[in-house]
């Protein structure tokens, strides 16, 4: 019901000639002032029209909503996704459970507060399903099991027109790629970013913004968009006061980059992002691979892939005594009706000073239960025929028989990992060319990372240079993605569709930061990433995305690397993920 | 929950005949009105009405509005607009909250008399008092760097200036904190560097002049046909049509002999 200051501001309305659209309380305010200056309505009869249209906005639902004064603006936002995913993975050393295929159901939600304090101070927070740092997935399981929510984002934060500084945990302000940063990864601690394009000083407009929104535009003259970001990321938290020294130093972040965009039009430009990226030596909980970035005690390299041979299949090995001599052993395992008949190694087999060059070993055998020939097939990268730093050791063989595969390795003590052992000193240097093609925004994009501490890690934190299958090459150190991208998915009927390639060695990025879903987020690995989007509606997306990965090296095993929690435990890693999407 | 405004009447019924027993008016809310202006108010009307007491708490405008809906004052003064949520609680207790204006207010910029500096538009208010403009020389005054005076944290004109002339920003860390208008004037009045903002009572304080604010200088009559950059109305809320000696109080306050002593407070009358 309206008063009678409500009609008289409808009468008013119509003798000005207003048309009859429903006003609100919240943008009555100045068409009150101006009946009021008009002489219309009286000061108190305008204060009872405002009292009015309060009383009918304060019915509303956003009428009771109680905002802080110091807040200037509120963007509450956020996304469901429902998830299909099916992943096949098959071990680097296959034992008698080397492959593991899985499918699940699973959702992600994500709440999304973005508070302005003012024109320069802000605020944001983010719940999300989901504790892992890098994904927000959570399956359904559990028997109809609630779920629970976790702070993903709570920072705050002071912005002019140029600089910008961050603190919490917060979203990524790197320009990167999910080679060395999984997008889902929020990280935590100090951020800062300059933006030289910005400043008076470069065409800037420069002075504070003034409207609580963000910074302003660069000048539309300029070509160049030059900025530097710089953060300081807490990665865990020892305690200082700890007598072992490995135990009392924080584990820290450190990463600087210099992001240049030239612009040739508005729809084509170029952007290189060289930057550098930093791990300290220090104790680490929490991750999921943190085992070989962490000050940790001897473990065993595992038991599921001992030479122990239980099947009913054929076996071949070569063993090192302890002199580092060569001696073959063929095992017919099983019954009577398997024999061998030839075992021929296609280079030295002992006794030799020096042989270079892989060696191969092959073996056949008939059988009696499928009629056939069975070929049992070893092979070796390399090593010598009398090698004593191969003392007491067997290398991986395998032997095939009915479509079955059995392999042996050696399980042994690897030492403790001390001292300064997590230090990553990375280089990288994404970057993307973008374009129009036909309408559609494309881009050519790539990354590169090269980790100048990477021999180091290889040898002595994987410790593969004494327990591991080969010695230490360059490309281990390297990781590099190339990638092509046609369209995007920001409004109803828009596609997309990418595909990207790369090669990850072993010793190149930190795979507790890179992305999970690419080979689980193990390294030495190489493969694809492709997929296609569709937006049906401004807010519903659905997506399919495909992964095929394999090993890089797939000679590469040992040490840290494929011992129980190593990084490098794959031989292949598929997976694809059908997505629904909607944001609100 | 839907309340029935029956029950609800019934239940506030008790606590509605302790305020109105003997001719006691309870007034609650802005330090604004509440400091100087309405206890004045109270006096004359006592003088008037000898039967009437009253209880005043200047404790910001906030309080008061609450206490209204709380059933325990008679009148909420307040220097600012009732908000969504105050209404809607009010509306759940079967109450509406009816605004009254009872005086204008202007907030004036003063400098030092000495100061070249003829006028200033509202963007550059903002960017002074938050320090973003920091010389005088930026304003076309001689060089100089800007002393800044303002009211302390706990002035409810404090937040109303922050609020009405820089858009909620802080103010400039070198600020100065005075405690009332004829601090700051004084101030002003020694310091040719030196800029404030006071009440209109202020302006012709000795050594200050008051600059117009885009074009419009402070006056009673700029402020009441809200030309001036700087005014607000303030007022007297009650719950639904003020009745009994909460009526008599704001048709008081209202009329001729409350508004005269409006304007010797300070503020500017509504009529």
């Amino acid at each position: 019901m309206h008063s009678k200051y409500t009609l008289k501001l409808a009468a008013a309305l119509a003798a000005i000639g207003c048309t009859a659209a429903p006003l609100h309380a919240q943008d009555a305010g100045a068409l009150v002032d101006k009946l009021i200056k008009k002489g219309i309505l009286t000061d108190q009869e305008g204060e009872e029209v405002r009292a009015d249209m309060m009383k009918d906005f304060s019915q509303t639902n956003a009428g009771k909503i109680n905002l802080s004064n110091s807040v200037t603006a509120l963007k509450l936002y956020g996304d469901l996704r429902m998830r299909w995913t099916y992943t096949d993975t098959q071990a680097q050393v296959p034992d008698g459970n080397d492959v593991n295929q899985r499918s699940r159901w699973q959702y992600r939600l994500r709440l999304n507060a973005d508070i302005n304090l003012g024109p320069d101070w802000f605020a944001g927070i983010q719940l999300q399903t989901g504790q892992t740092p890098d994904s927000g997935n959570q399956t359904f399981s559990g028997g109809f099991n609630n779920d629970s929510i976790f702070i993903s984002r709570a920072y705050l934060g002071w912005q002019n027109d140029w600089l910008r500084i961050v603190a919490g945990k917060q979203a990524n302000p790197f320009y990167t790629t999910d080679l060395v940063w999984d997008p889902d990864i929020q990280p935590a601690g100090l951020t800062e970013k300059i933006s030289f394009h910005k400043m008076p000083l470069f065409g800037g407009s420069g002075g504070p913004s003034g409207d609580g929104k963000g910074v302003a535009e660069p000048s539309r003259d300029n070509p160049w968009e030059v900025s530097l970001i710089g953060g300081q990321f807490i990665f865990g938290d020892n305690n200082e006061f700890a007598n072992t020294s490995n135990l009392n130093s924080d584990p820290w972040i450190f990463q600087e980059q210099l992001v240049a965009t030239y612009k040739f039009n508005k729809d084509t430009s170029v952007t290189v992002a060289p930057s550098f990226l930093a791990e300290n030596a220090a104790h680490m909980t929490g991750t999921i691979n943190k085992l070989p970035f962490s000050d940790e005690g001897a473990i065993s390299s595992g038991t599921t892939a001992v030479q122990t041979t239980v099947q009913e299949v054929d076996n071949v090995a070569i063993s090192y005594n302890a002199a580092g001599v060569p001696t073959k052993t063929i095992t017919p395992l099983t019954t009577t009706t398997t024999t061998q008949t030839t075992i021929t190694p296609n280079n030295k087999t002992s006794g030799a000073a020096t042989v270079s060059g892989p060696r191969k070993i092959s073996a056949t055998a008939s059988s009696s239960r499928n009629g056939g020939v069975i070929t049992l097939v070893g092979s070796k990268a390399s090593g010598v025929a009398t090698d004593p730093s191969k003392a007491n050791q067997t290398f991986t063989s395998t032997a095939t028989r009915q479509n079955q595969t059995v392999s042996t390795t050696n399980n042994v003590t690897l030492p403790a990992v001390n001292g300064e052992t997590r230090a990553l000193h990375i280089l990288t240097a994404p970057g993307d060319i973008s374009f129009k093609i036909g309408g559609l925004k494309s881009k050519l994009y790539w990354d590169f990372a090269y980790n100048v501490s990477g021999r180091n890690r290889f040898d002595n934190v994987y410790q593969l240079k004494d327990f591991g299958s080969r010695p230490y090459k360059a490309r281990d150190s390297i990781a590099w993605l190339v990638g092509f991208q046609l369209g995007e998915t920001k409004k109803k009927g828009d596609w997309v569709a990418y595909l990207n390639y790369r090669e990850t060695g072993i010793a190149s990025v930190d795979p507790n930061l890179n992305d999970d879903d690419s080979a689980q987020s193990a390294l030495n690995m190489r493969g694809f990433k492709l997929g296609i989007g569709y937006a049906i509606t401004d807010f519903v997306v659905i997506n399919a995305t495909g992964y095929m990965f394999w090993n890089l090296d797939q000679g590469l095993s040992g040490g840290r690397a494929t011992s129980v929690g190593g990084i490098a435990p794959y031989n292949t890693s598929n997976t694809v993920q059908l997505d629904f999407n909607i944001k609100f | 929950m839907k309340l029935n405004p029956f029950i609800t009447a019934t239940a506030l019924l008790p606590l509605m005949a302790t305020l109105a027993h003997a001719g006691k008016v309870v007034i609650k809310g802005s330090d604004t009105l509440g400091a100087k202006l309405v206890p004045q108010l109270a006096e004359a009307f006592k003088a008037q009405s000898p039967g009437t007491s009253f209880e005043i708490a200047a404790e910001g405008s906030t309080t008061g509005i609450a206490a209204l809906i709380d059933g325990t004052a008679n009148i909420g003064m307040s220097s600012r607009r009732t908000k969504p949520t105050e209404v809607s609680e009010a509306g759940a207790k079967g109450l509406t909250l009816k605004p009254t204006i009872v005086a204008f207010d202007g907030i004036a910029i003063i400098v030092n008399s000495a100061n070249p500096v003829k006028e200033l538009t509202k963007k550059q208010v903002e960017q002074i008092f938050t320090g973003d403009i920091t010389d005088w020389s930026a304003l076309g005054g001689m060089a100089g760097k800007i002393s800044i005076y303002t009211r302390n944290t706990s002035s409810g004109t404090f937040s109303d200036f922050k609020e009405l002339a820089m858009k909620k920003r802080d103010y400039a860390k070198s600020s100065q904190k005075l405690a009332g208008n004829e601090q700051i004037a004084a101030e002003v009045g020694k310091n040719p560097s030196g800029i404030g903002y006071v009440g209109l009572a202020y302006i012709k304080a000795s050594g200050v002049k008051a600059l117009p604010v885009d074009n419009v200088a402070p006056s009673q009559a700029s402020i009441r046909a809200h030309n001036y950059a700087f005014w607000r109305p303030t007022f007297y809320y009650t719950a639904g049509e003020p009745s009994g000696d909460a009526k008599a109080f704001l048709d008081f306050t209202i009329g001729p002999k409350g508004q005269a002593i409006v304007n010797s407070v300070g503020f500017v009358p509504i009529k």
